[in-house]
């Protein structure tokens, strides 16, 4: 019995993280349908009801349109973190001078495509980058966000309404990939960490 | 496509679909619209009027939209297939011109962002529609 049980136990936490990010996806792609529809429903009542004077008609469609533009918002963020969590792509060797301007020029990392691309747009001008022992670490100020704590996934997490649209969204996911390739991303006093195992290091 | 081309709508989501049907007859007022559900996919060939443009859900229910666009295209070389999903990835556009779908789109929220997807379709001038 005790055998049967513990076979169950680990089946299930061997699939629990598929099943966690097939959920995920569902729920981000899923509830957008009807979304819609209720957005979809507001704007028909606007436009039906544009030459009519209904009390209270302007203030309901614009609560419905506010709330659904919310959630748009939200289920976005959701499918962008789930998208980034399901990247399949063949790595690429990337030069770490080609992310960030003045790095070691023979340095390398190991990145696909998408994710090389999203770091150039997001590592800004002024970005300092260094080799430390087998890593590179790319690390730039980050303003305009608060305190969000070391982790932008767990801060989007702790609050989607906060940061779901935002800088904070796009360096969550940027969390994700690089976890993907042994890299790792940390938000210290006000600054984001990179560091990004150079190409024939071990992770 | 030309301007005025009867529309076929066909997805799973009741809601939706009755609710797009009723906004083309808003934002396309010259086309004729039909609402179809996952149970006529295989139908449409019949169904579909001369020169249709189908909107079709990338999924209906289990169903990929490849396996009904393939048959649908075969049998029917004037209708045009237009796929719509909640979310369109670059596989899906990928996967969905292989089928032999004109386009793919993201499902507009808003009442401009369909005209805007129609007019586009619509405009033989245009290039192909990639995404709203």
């Amino acid at each position: 019995m005790t055998t049967e049980v513990s076979r169950g136990g680990s089946a299930y936490a061997d699939a629990a993280p598929q099943l966690l990010d097939s959920l995920f996806y569902a729920v981000s792609h899923d509830l957008r349908s009807p979304l819609l529809t209720v957005s979809l429903s507001a704007q028909l009542l606007e436009h039906t009801l544009a030459d009519v004077e209904v009390a209270g008609a302007d203030e309901a469609i614009g609560g419905l349109k506010a709330a659904c533009d919310d959630l748009e918002r939200m289920l976005a963020a959701m499918n962008a973190l789930s998208r980034a969590s399901r990247r399949t792509a063949e790595p690429l060797e990337v030069g770490v001078a080609k992310l960030c301007p003045g790095a070691a020029p023979d340095a390398t990392v190991t990145l696909d495509e998408s994710t090389s691309e999203e770091l150039r747009a997001a590592i800004p001008d002024g970005a300092v980058a260094a080799i430390e022992g087998g890593s590179a670490l790319i690390r730039w100020p980050l303003a305009d966000v608060g305190d969000i704590g070391p982790s932008p996934l767990t801060a989007l997490a702790g609050s989607l309404h906060t940061y779901a649209g935002g800088p904070v969204e796009a360096l969550a996911c940027l969390e994700i990939a690089l976890d993907r390739h042994g890299g790792a991303m940390e938000v210290v006093e006000s600054h984001v960490i990179l560091r990004l195992p150079l190409s024939g290091s071990p992770s | 496509m030309n301007r005025g081309a009867p529309i076929v709508v066909v997805d799973d989501d009741d809601a939706h679909r009755d609710l797009v049907a009723h906004l083309l007859g808003v934002v396309a007022p010259e086309s004729s619209v039909l609402a179809l559900g996952p149970e006529d996919g295989d139908a449409l060939a019949e169904l579909a009027p001369f020169g249709a443009l189908v909107l079709l859900d990338r999924r209906l229910g289990s169903r990929d939209a490849r396996e009904i666009i393939r048959p649908l295209r075969r049998a029917r070389a004037d209708v045009e297939v237009v796929v719509m999903s909640a979310f369109v990835t670059p596989e899906d556009r990928v996967i969905c011109h292989a089928a032999g779908a004109h386009s793919t789109f993201q499902k507009p929220g808003d009442l401009n962002g369909w005209r805007s997807v129609l007019m586009s379709l619509f405009d033989d001038d245009q290039p192909a529609l990639q995404a709203a």
